[in-house]
């Protein structure tokens, strides 16, 4: 019984957490805060994802050996952190990402390497799980909060943010980045929140963001 | 192709070194640590390009750091063994 008051709590109350900003990439289009930011055609992911890191003006070479999940997360929270100028760089940052195929586009790639029957690629083995995009995410900015990867049939932003409510009630982090991150050949689908225990009064409307994210 | 630029281009092209030229690879620069700056996963993804583009496998892991600092040393690897 306790429990399920909990659940209800988490999913009801929202009194204890603010979004700072939150960033969408699909379709060519990176949208932040509900307004587009850059749109670029490329014919593929890879393609799109450099394009991306170029006008970011990024300097990572670390970028270009990651898989195109984690160049994905990389990039939308390159964003997220333009797009909120007064985050002070914390480094207690939690992630909590949710996706449907977890990594099924390096899966598939090392699955091709071995078709061929020659010696497999580590750097393709090595992002074979999604979590990984997490540690390349905390080592970039040297977060060391709580990380968790949900495997999902679809993104339901209150799943999220009873996820981030649940780090924030327990005192697990003062703030959490994370969302649905999906990536397979040429199909790619990021949306992404920068959220903080409550206490900014220059919250964003999470009734507004659910509007935004859905259209 | 020379080895050693065929080489620098299998390094450029399998570790993704974005943004390198094989003229800025000198042959005798140390391509791990403050050389070139690469890691454990490129020096696994090195012993692959010699299996797969010369056939060589690497007999015993305690080489590496010997055979992999420079260009020179892989070519000497390399032409010693295929």
């Amino acid at each position: 019984m306790a429990v399920a008051t909990l659940q209800y709590w988490y999913k009801m109350d929202n009194s204890n957490i603010n979004i700072r900003s939150f960033c969408t990439i699909n379709n060519g289009l990176i949208v932040a805060n509900g307004i587009q930011k850059l749109g670029f055609e490329a014919s593929t992911t890879s393609e799109f994802l450099s394009l991306v890191y170029k006008d970011l003006k990024l300097d990572y070479p670390k970028f270009f050996k990651m898989d195109n999940l984690s160049k994905l997360a990389m990039l939308g929270t390159e964003v997220l952190l333009e797009s909120d100028t007064s985050f002070d760089g914390n480094d207690a940052v939690a992630l909590c990402f949710f996706n449907a195929q977890s990594s099924l586009d390096s899966d598939w790639n090392h699955q091709k390497l071995i078709n061929q029957n020659k010696a497999v690629s580590p750097s393709v083995f090595v992002y074979t799980l999604p979590n990984i995009l997490m540690g390349e995410l905390a080592i970039k900015h040297n977060w060391h909060g709580e990380n968790l990867f949900i495997l999902a049939s679809a993104f339901n932003f209150d799943s999220w943010l009873m996820e981030a409510k649940k780090l924030f009630a327990l005192n697990k982090a003062h703030f959490c980045i994370g969302g649905w991150v999906e990536v397979f050949e040429e199909h790619y689908d990021l949306k992404l929140f920068f959220a903080e225990k409550a206490s900014s009064v220059n919250a964003l409307s999470i009734e507004k963001i659910k509007t935004l994210i859905s259209t | 192709m020379d080895l050693r630029e065929e080489l620098k281009q299998h390094l450029i092209e399998q570790l993704n070194l974005e943004g390198i030229k094989p003229s800025d690879i000198q042959n005798d620069q140390a391509l791990f640590g403050d050389g070139l700056g690469l890691d454990s996963i490129d020096a696994l993804e090195i012993i692959v390009i010699l299996d797969n583009e010369y056939g060589i496998a690497l007999a015993s892991p305690e080489q590496g750091k010997e055979i992999f600092h420079s260009i020179d040393s892989l070519a000497a690897f390399i032409e010693k063994n295929r």
